[in-house]
């Protein structure tokens, strides 16, 4: 699985400046929406959702990433976006650091295999210092979609 | 004399077992959360292998490289004090049918 499989490039956030950590989670499923990924009436319920996920334990997985994520009837496929946070943000980390790169999740309930290959890609290419400095200092959402392209077919060392 | 042999001996202790993930949705972040936190409380490096991939114990990012789906088989390797411990509380937890 790539990045780009499951990555909405029209949802990419590439300066997120939340008030906090459930604002920035709102902030993403709103461009979810935006971009037509989220059906009907369903933002809401998905923000609820994520941050409801969120309570049962933190998805700052380490290396200032996190994996906000949820698991929803209002999408058939899995989607996902982008979000980065230019100066940091406090998302309760196992690690204590602060997060700096938000992928969010939304996949379908009944497939649980595509989540976790999906976990699995993200944190492939985000245990790699190298892609994470990169991604940190893009600016825009093509230069995101670019990494996200060089990570796939394995141009970042 | 004697608490330096056995001192010694607890730094070059070894564990390993093998079992096979028990959560019905894999080791997804919630299971890793409770291992990586179980893993912190011990002095020992502790390693869990999934075929040729191995991530520290300690580092939920590196943990979820594994993508080990229920039924999956992992091996947990611990090195250094209280590694027999360490061992079998963590691959308790990844053996378990609901590691909520």
């Amino acid at each position: 699985m790539n990045l780009l499989d499951f990555v909405c490039t029209d949802a990419i956030v590439p300066d997120l400046q939340p008030a906090d950590k459930e604002d920035a989670i709102a902030q993403l499923v709103a461009s979810l929406k935006q971009s037509g990924k989220l059906p009907g009436d369903e933002e809401p319920a998905i923000v609820a959702a994520v941050l409801k996920r969120e309570e049962l334990g933190s998805t700052g997985i380490g290396n200032g990433v996190a994996v906000p994520h949820t698991k929803h009837p209002a999408v058939d496929r899995l989607t996902a976006t982008v979000g980065l946070v230019h100066n940091g943000i406090d998302f309760a980390s196992l690690d204590g650091e602060p997060v700096y790169i938000m992928i969010l999740l939304v996949s379908p309930p009944e497939n649980t295999r595509d989540h976790l290959r999906a976990l699995e890609t993200v944190s492939r290419h985000l245990k790699n210092d190298t892609f994470c400095n990169f991604l940190k200092q893009a600016n825009t959402a093509e230069e995101v979609v670019e990494l996200l392209r060089e990570a796939d077919e394995g141009r970042i060392s | 004399m004697a608490d330096e042999r056995n001192t010694a001996a607890e730094a070059d202790a070894e564990a390993t077992r093998t079992v096979t993930v028990g959560s019905p949705d894999g080791l997804h972040l919630r299971p890793i959360t409770l291992v990586t936190r179980k893993a912190a409380a011990y002095d020992c490096a502790l390693t869990i292998r999934k075929g040729d991939v191995s991530a520290d114990a300690k580092a939920m990012i590196q943990l979820l490289t594994l993508a080990a789906a229920c039924g999956d088989t992992v091996t947990v390797i611990g090195v250094g004090p209280d590694a027999e411990r360490a061992v079998t509380e963590i691959a308790d937890l990844i053996a378990a049918t609901s590691a909520d």
